[in-house]
């Protein structure tokens, strides 16, 4: 069984397919990743760095924007990541940006 | 393809012959359930609503409500009126009249008090039952099933295994002639864009996106107040857990479950079904909301995934669960009746797990019982409110 699944090719997140520990490592697509924290199954680890401001891609779409720098490695997830879908623009975001 | 169902006096078909009592008032909830409780295998629809209500509200009521009393797999009603209710009792039974089951109806004030309504009920749902009894099954054409395809408890494997899964099962029939409808308007933010390029025409097109764009500005109003940011989140605490961190990328698993066939149409919440193909309703995101405006649009059977693991059902609809966690699977055998995280572990493609929940979809409109229908799981019935005051 894969360690992780990127669904899209212009996927910049991938899915763990079981928990991955903080140092372990994998390979995707002819790279070797590092995993900078522990991260549940089905939750998302980055498969490149993703400035502040610029857009998660999962399904091949836009999931919404990094809210802080995110690093190859690392967890994504709601204290780094959110979309504004929903929400008026300008209002409370997360608590990273409160 | 066929299987073995029942011919309703409308033409349409049903996959259970069920005999329900529905109150047209919450206040004859208890007179209704004490009257479907005197013979076995009878099916109460108890609810909240019917009185106090007005405009667009009430008339998504008396929809419902209609629309689940004719409903194919149901063989006959028995409605119980207080008698001074807004949605009226008599408008219910004529109605229900028109579509040639049989039908009787008791009303509480008519009757004196809630024994005498409970007496004069059992009578009549004697007799509807034995006419019901005498309904035989027949050879139906696979073509007539409707399904609904609704998700709930939703995780980061719902959108990889087990909705892809049933979008291919859903194709699968609308191959053969049949019908599926897909709902939960909160849940299609971000989605509009690939939803677009498969609507049949211009104007399905525009009605798709003026349905997500009013409920976008509904949940903009709904989150915007300062003082409930901690209520204002769009991600249950399950969804968290399971992975899921954005709006739209649970939009982007959700549709996953209309697979890939053309939207036919965009319907009002419990608006009958007419024509075949994929239909998207407009429904609120509530599981159970959204699936009971499919049932009452004609859709005989629910394929549901569930990643965290949900138990429920619904009272005149069999429920087939589906998981594409394997952990879930191993908790909740006993209510997930399909695991596809063989997908996840490369054993089995989607085409595979797609036609073995088609497979069951036959066995389940033949008679076959879902875990879901042997609990008595009943849980989804619920008919949300429209208000603006």
């Amino acid at each position: 069984m894969k360690t992780v699944m990127k669904i899209n090719k212009n996927d910049n997140v991938a899915i763990a397919l079981h928990s991955i520990k903080k140092g372990d490592k994998f390979k995707i697509e002819d790279n070797i990743l590092k995993v900078n924290e522990n991260i549940d199954f089905g939750h998302k680890i980055a498969l490149t760095n993703i400035a502040k401001d610029t857009n998660v891609i999962k399904y091949g779409e836009v999931i919404g924007y990094a809210t802080q720098e995110i690093k190859t490695g690392d967890w994504v997830h709601m204290h780094n990541l959110y979309s504004n879908r929903g929400h008026l623009k300008g209002e409370v975001k997360n608590s990273n940006e409160v | 393809m066929k299987f073995k169902g029942y011919k309703r006096p409308d033409g349409r078909k049903g996959v259970r012959n069920i005999v329900v009592v529905i109150p047209s008032v919450f206040c004859a909830n208890k007179v209704a359930e004490k009257i479907a409780q005197n013979i076995e295998g009878v099916i109460c629809l108890k609810h909240g609503v019917g009185c106090s209500q007005v405009g667009e509200d009430l008339e998504q009521t008396a929809r419902t409500l209609i629309n689940l009393a004719n409903h194919p797999n149901v063989g006959g009603v028995l409605i119980v009126g207080l008698g001074c209710e807004r949605f009226s009792p008599f408008e219910f039974y004529s109605e229900i009249l028109k579509f040639g089951k049989p039908v009787e109806k008791v009303i509480i004030q008519e009757e004196g008090d809630s024994i005498q309504a409970i007496c004069k009920g059992t009578k009549l749902l004697k007799k509807i039952f034995y006419k019901v009894s005498c309904n035989k099954k027949e050879e139906i054409d696979i073509s007539d099933l409707i399904i609904g395809l609704e998700c709930g408890g939703t995780d980061a494997f719902s959108g990889i295994a087990a909705n892809p899964s049933v979008g291919v099962a859903s194709d699968i029939l609308i191959s053969y002639g049949g019908s599926a409808v897909f709902s939960e308007s909160t849940e299609l933010l971000g989605a509009e864009k690939i939803l677009m390029k498969r609507c049949i025409n211009e104007e399905v097109k525009k009605s798709l996106l003026r349905v997500i764009n009013k409920t976008e500005r509904e949940l903009e109003i709904s989150t915007s107040n300062p003082n409930l940011q901690n209520r204002s989140n769009l991600i249950s605490t399950g969804n968290f857990h399971g992975g899921i961190s954005t709006v739209v990328e649970k939009a982007l698993g959700n549709i996953e479950k209309a697979g890939k066939s053309t939207i036919n149409g965009v319907l009002e919440f419990a608006e009958t079904i007419k024509g075949r193909g994929l239909f998207l309703m407009d429904t609120p995101g509530h599981d159970g909301e959204s699936t009971t405006g499919m049932v009452a649009g004609g859709a005989q059977i629910i394929l549901f995934t569930t990643g965290r693991g949900t138990p429920t059902g619904f009272p005149i609809a069999p429920v087939i669960k589906i998981t594409g966690n394997p952990q879930t699977y191993q908790k909740m055998k006993t209510n997930i009746d399909i695991d596809t995280s063989d997908i996840i572990k490369g054993e089995k493609s989607l085409t595979d797990m797609g036609t073995e929940i088609f497979d069951l979809v036959k066995k389940v409109a033949s008679g076959e019982m879902t875990k879901a229908e042997i609990f008595g799981h009943d849980e989804l019935f619920t008919i949300p409110r429209i208000l603006h005051y």
